[in-house]
């Protein structure tokens, strides 16, 4: 063996041992530390006395309606809004088809803790929208949308983005020629759309819903920001009884919140493996867009469309706008009167207001690095090599994306808050590290997921014409894999560092003075009443949003698409 | 064989617990250029595999230039390989493409230009060297692959298939580019195709394999006029199958076993012949194709000209002499 093969085997096994030992740490040890904490107590299975504990909470319990019926009605609410906008987009021939689109689409770009901000910004007690009405209504209280109505108007518009993904492409795998042959033998427009459509649809609709309620009974930012002292979900529940310092409930919360949410998973993996429908015929007919007949349903279809565009532009619009007006205008004008780069100069410039956003690029950034690095160590081997070991780490570098957040965010916290020996006996909670730490383990499923399929999808042949002109593995690597998946792993790291921007779950549980993030400063902002404060908040949402749109062209432009694996709301 | 640069011996191709091609023996001359044939899945290209090192041999040797080479990995064997689809990376520019083993190597950055630069030279694509391969048309990208794999100066070239994706026109048009490539630099090709044509053009011998089974070795006129199996006959050419009784009547003695007789090899309107009906002429440009009936056994023929008989019609058929091919039971 030659000396650079040596080499390479050291560099190989040590790379290897490394993450094994981050896997083991920060995932493995974490989870069992949230399992103990919530099952057993003073080394005996307590599980019963903690669940009658919790139940006995009238807060916890009030949470826990609060939830269901807010996941319920959601799930109602955004499956018309929803499938309404893919009629209008898909369906049926409106006016104005490619605005509707991108108006439909802000949920992408306006999501989480962002549109939560969004939205109380808008409609909340410093809202434009509120300066409006109370203009024309003086007896409305300035605090109108707070409570659960703003949580269901937030989720109802906000939500929709699997639908818009996942339903619209459906729609579009219809086989137009069903549909004429259908026509051709007599069937009237609702038996084609019931006989015909649907069932081609349905087990896509069946899997979004499940997705939007799985979403919603997670809801988190939302409750946080718009629904005011009343009304709380699980979501915070489980944070509150962090902050109370009884993690052994907060993680028992979790549990049992992550059990019902991974059944549904299950189950809405189950429905979009029905989905897969690929009809008898080779080559499919597009749909064609369906003329409305009646002119009166026509115009009420178009007026709706509008209407909904409206509700998702306006706050973005105002959002931008604000943040370029004087922070005295908040909440008194409708529409700036002035305009001034003040805000940004205030956050970009280096005071107490740059410190959040600071550290949000900072850890993000590291982040990203990070997961990026055993990424690119890890999935080649993975792809290649097929042992008990890398299979392991395979699930391991999913886990994160079945385990709820909030489970994986009490975990850190359990196992790290006395001295762990698996981390030099250092204790990390309270420390820096902690969040940016649970931001890499958060990002590994999406980047595993994508680069994967980038690295499969390098033809064999480069390697091995590679290794016939004397390539070693490392050289080969370097040379030929990396440049080929580059464009990938560009856009995961900007999709993932986009994302940790707007973190809000494990930024809520994890974060301390070291390390105020971007989500905890614009959830102070958008609830604060000063006005100065939701200045800046407006900037931080701006810049977020632009980021996202960002990289959103670039995911174009590199024809990859966008898929959000998760909305925090 | 003292002037050959390739030797296989005894070679077992396959891959573990799955043996494809069991003991292949082959001298390859410098400069010669032989096709492996074969339906797919008769082995020719895992052949080619092992002798690149990219599958490891399950028994027996491969030779370079006299040096035995079975043990070595891929990168340490000084083969070019040129792929089916030619594996150009397409992150790097042809000339980067070329350079690459160079690289590998760490040759300097003076000998890299001078090399590449020749070999793109004898290539033709001193001009191309700039662009991507996606930039590049079928051709040009042919003879980067080719390029690429001579540059370190490997005698030894492998082609797996290069031409199978490739609409007819084109693809006659890469062969005579091979060829001309070949005979003007001088290395030895070592062809896999399932491509009569492309074998019977290109090669000086000709390696037809089977079931993991060499059937015949020799070159293109040996294969077509003496096929050694019955396999030949059909995978070469187009034969009818005559069935025994119907082989006796023509050949006039009496026959055992299976006998072939190319369709160019039928002969209508001949002086003492049978009587043939024809059911079917299928004109086909520059030859047609007749479908006869001969006492109750099918049997077709080639013609050129216009002279073609009616469907419907009855004409005297007679064989070429000499032209069946019989093989007795025991080769069947």
């Amino acid at each position: 063996m030659s000396r650079s093969t040596r080499q390479d085997r050291v560099f190989y096994w040590l790379g290897l041992i490394v993450i094994a030992w981050a896997v083991l740490t920060f995932l493995l040890v974490p989870m069992l530390a949230a399992l103990y904490a919530a099952l057993f107590r003073h080394g005996g299975l307590a599980v019963f006395e903690a669940i009658s504990e919790l139940a006995r909470s009238r807060r916890v319990r009030a949470a826990l309606w609060n939830t269901v019926w807010m996941t319920a009605a959601t799930t109602v609410t955004v499956t018309i809004v929803g499938m309404f906008q893919v009629a209008v987009l898909e369906y049926f021939r409106v006016r104005g088809r490619g605005f509707l689109k991108i108006a439909f689409s802000t949920p992408l770009v306006f999501g989480g803790v962002v549109a939560a901000a969004g939205y109380n910004f808008t409609y909340g007690p410093s809202g434009a929208i509120t300066a409006a009405l109370t203009a024309l209504f003086p007896s409305l209280p300035r605090d109108w949308f707070v409570g659960w109505f703003g949580v269901l108007f937030a989720h109802t518009f906000l939500m929709t983005s699997f639908h818009f993904l996942f339903l619209r492409a459906a729609m579009r795998r219809v086989d137009y020629s069903t549909i004429e042959a259908a026509r051709s033998m007599g069937a009237s427009e609702m038996t084609i759309l019931r006989r015909v459509v649907l069932p081609v649809i349905l087990p896509t609709v069946l899997a979004v819903t499940l997705l939007t309620l799985i979403t919603a009974m997670g809801s988190f930012a939302a409750p946080q920001v718009l629904g005011g002292r009343d009304f709380h979900m699980l979501s915070q529940m489980v944070l509150t009884l962090n902050s109370l310092r009884r993690p052994d409930m907060a993680a028992l919360l979790a549990l049992l919140m992550g059990l019902v949410l991974m059944g549904l998973i299950l189950l809405s993996q189950h429905f979009e493996a029905k989905g897969a429908y690929t009809a008898g015929a080779k080559t499919t007919t597009r749909i064609q867009l369906r003329q409305i007949r009646n002119p009166l349903v026509g115009i009420v279809v178009t007026a709706l469309a509008y209407l909904l565009a409206a509700i998702y532009l306006v706050p973005v619009a105002l959002m931008v706008l604000f943040s370029f007006a004087p922070a005295s205008s908040i909440g008194i004008e409708v529409l700036p009167s002035s305009f001034t780069l003040a805000n940004y100069a205030r956050v970009l410039g280096g005071g107490a207001a740059f410190v959040p956003f600071f550290n949000s690029m900072v850890m993000s950034s590291i982040a990203v690095a990070v997961g990026l690095a055993i990424t690119l160590f890890a999935v080649p081997i993975m792809v290649r090599k097929r042992s008990w070991l890398t299979r392991s780490l395979d699930i391991c570098f999913v886990l994160p994306w079945i385990i709820p957040t909030m489970l994986l965010a009490v975990g850190l916290i359990v196992a790290f808050d006395a001295p762990n020996p698996l981390v030099g006996n250092l204790v990390l909670l309270g420390s820096y590290w902690l969040l940016p730490i649970g931001y890499v383990i958060f990002s590994l499923p999406l980047m595993v997921r994508f680069m994967r399929s980038a690295f499969i999808g390098i033809d064999p042949t480069f390697d091995e014409a590679a290794r016939a002109m004397g390539a070693s593995g490392p050289y080969r690597f370097r040379r030929v894999a990396l440049p080929l998946v580059a464009p990938t792993a560009i856009l995961v790291a900007g999709m993932k560092f986009n994302n940790l921007l707007a973190e809000y779950p494990l930024s809520a549980f994890l974060y301390n003075v070291n390390n105020k993030p971007l989500p905890i400063a614009i959830v102070d902002g958008a609830v604060s009443a000063d006005p100065d404060q939701a200045a800046v908040s407006l900037v931080y949402v701006t810049l977020i949003m632009a980021f996202s749109l960002v990289v959103i062209l670039i995911a174009e432009r590199l024809s990859l698409g966008r898929t959000p694996e998760s909305s925090n709301l | 064989m003292a002037d050959s640069v390739l030797s296989l011996n005894k070679l077992d191709v396959g891959f573990p617990g799955m043996t494809v091609v069991r003991g292949l023996d082959l001298d390859v001359t410098d400069g010669a250029f032989v096709s492996l044939l074969g339906p797919s899945g008769s082995g020719k290209s895992s052949v080619l595999r092992t002798i690149a090192g990219l599958l490891p041999a399950l028994g027996g040797r491969v030779l370079l230039e006299g040096q035995d080479i079975t043990a070595l990995p891929p990168e340490r064997r000084n083969v070019g390989i040129v792929f089916q689809n030619y594996a150009l990376f397409p992150t790097m520019s042809a000339f980067e493409n070329i350079a690459f083993a160079l690289r590998v190597a760490k040759k300097s950055k003076a000998e890299v230009e001078r090399r590449v630069g020749e070999v793109a030279e004898m290539a033709g694509i001193s001009d191309q060297l700039d662009k991507k391969p996606a930039n590049m048309s079928g051709g040009q990208q042919q003879r980067v692959a080719i390029a690429r794999a001579l540059v370190t100066g490997s005698r030894v070239l492998l082609f797996d298939e290069p031409l199978s994706n490739l609409d007819a026109k084109v693809r006659a048009s890469m062969r005579k580019e091979i060829k001309r490539l070949q005979s003007e630099l001088g290395f030895t090709a070592i062809f896999v195709t399932h491509d009569q044509e492309d074998a019977l053009t290109m090669s000086d011998l000709i390696v037809v394999l089977n079931h993991g089974k060499i059937e015949q070795i020799g070159d293109g006129r040996t294969l077509y006029r003496k096929p050694a199996t019955p396999f030949i006959c059909e995978f070469i050419g187009v034969s009818n199958e005559l069935a025994p009784a119907l082989a006796t009547r023509l050949l006039g003695t009496e026959v055992k076993g299976r006998s072939f007789l190319r369709h160019e090899d039928v002969v209508l309107g001949a002086a003492a012949g049978i009587p043939a009906r024809v059911n079917h002429v299928e004109f086909l440009g520059a030859h047609s194709r007749i479908d006869l009936e001969v006492e109750g056994h099918g049997l077709s023929a080639m013609l050129i000209g216009d002279q073609l008989p009616e469907p419907g019609s009855t004409v005297s058929l007679g064989i070429r002499p000499g032209a069946a091919h019989v093989f007795p039971e025991a080769k069947g």
